[in-house]
């Protein structure tokens, strides 16, 4: 049976369930957790409040499930959507939030940094670095680089056109890179 | 700065490989999809349908049913008991007919009746 639905689109899934058709979720959520939950950790740098957030997502796309028509809106971008706006809420919440014209200086020279990166590990590393990065741009670099949308779809979840998806994940990027820059080592990446 | 950049791509596509949800999150997501569709059944669960629920439905519930239960047994009782008074009051016509016979095993209304001259 699952393997059947299992080649179906995401959208007929969600009609499926709606319908009580319990294997859709399972598949449902085998295919989108990890996204959403990828997506919830690099944003926020916790993966247990990542966990929460993928966790409350999922409950409203089960919640929406039963006003899904196939054919319409992809429960991924859709997903993605209520997922980067959880994010920026528990952001701003807990003060971490960086606003569009905030963005900070990443403190490369502070005491005891780099064994702290050595310790974290390289990904502990990409966290801190997206962490300074203004909300939009590290959204727009998350999805585009590491969940590997095309900019049509970030356009759509961050309800912005695409070119200032292009240019938020242009320039998201160059920060990134110079927010590592100088940490080769601990990263792993010194030639 | 190319090679920044080239360093970065390398940390991006670690990063896509680390998200493995939980086995304890995905039973926490799931759980919750099975919550969900057990409240959409509840709430989408038809009426019952025919027999005594339809009926009793249809003339409001089980108060309607109870007037229509004293309804009836009042109207038994005065069928077996009210013919005499109601011949009376007619002068008669239905004994004439042959529509009335006296019965003495209920009480009849005619004790109900105003007493001539009393």
């Amino acid at each position: 049976m699952d393997a059947e639905l299992d080649e179906l689109q995401d959208d007929a899934l969600m009609v499926l369930f709606a319908n009580g058709e319990r294997a859709a979720a399972r598949i449902l959520t085998a295919r989108l957790l990890p996204k959403v939950l990828s997506h919830a950790s690099r944003v926020l740098g916790d993966r247990t409040e990542a966990e929460d957030v993928a966790q409350e997502a999922m409950l409203r796309l089960w919640t929406a499930a039963k006003d899904w028509t196939s054919g319409g809106a992809k429960p991924s971008t859709w997903l993605y959507t209520v997922t980067a706006n959880l994010s920026v809420d528990r952001l701003r919440r807990s003060g971490r939030s960086v606003g569009l014209d905030e963005s900070v200086e990443p403190e490369d020279d502070r005491p005891g940094a780099e064994e702290q990166l050595v310790q974290k590990g390289r990904m502990d590393a990409l966290d801190r670095a997206l962490a300074t990065l203004p909300e939009r741009q590290r959204q727009a670099v998350v999805l585009r680089h590491i969940e590997g949308l095309a900019n049509p779809e970030i356009a759509e979840v961050l309800d912005i056109s695409i070119e200032a998806v292009e240019s938020l994940t242009a320039r998201g990027k160059r920060n990134l890179a110079n927010a590592l820059a100088g940490q080769k080592e601990a990263l792993g990446y010194a030639k | 700065m190319q090679n920044d950049l080239d360093d970065l791509d390398a940390l991006f596509a670690e990063a896509r490989d680390e998200a493995k949800p939980s086995p304890t999150l995905s039973a926490r997501v799931l759980a919750d999809a099975d919550r969900v569709l057990r409240e959409s059944e509840y709430m989408a669960a038809p009426e019952p349908s025919g027999g005594l629920f339809s009926w009793l439905t249809a003339i409001g519930g089980w108060r309607g049913a109870g007037g229509l239960i004293a309804a009836t047994v009042a109207g038994v009782m005065i069928g077996f008991s009210a013919p005499e008074a109601i011949d009376e009051v007619l002068g008669g016509q239905l004994s004439l007919l042959g529509l009335v016979e006296s019965s003495t095993l209920l009480p009849g209304l005619d004790d109900l009746l105003p007493v001539e001259g009393g």
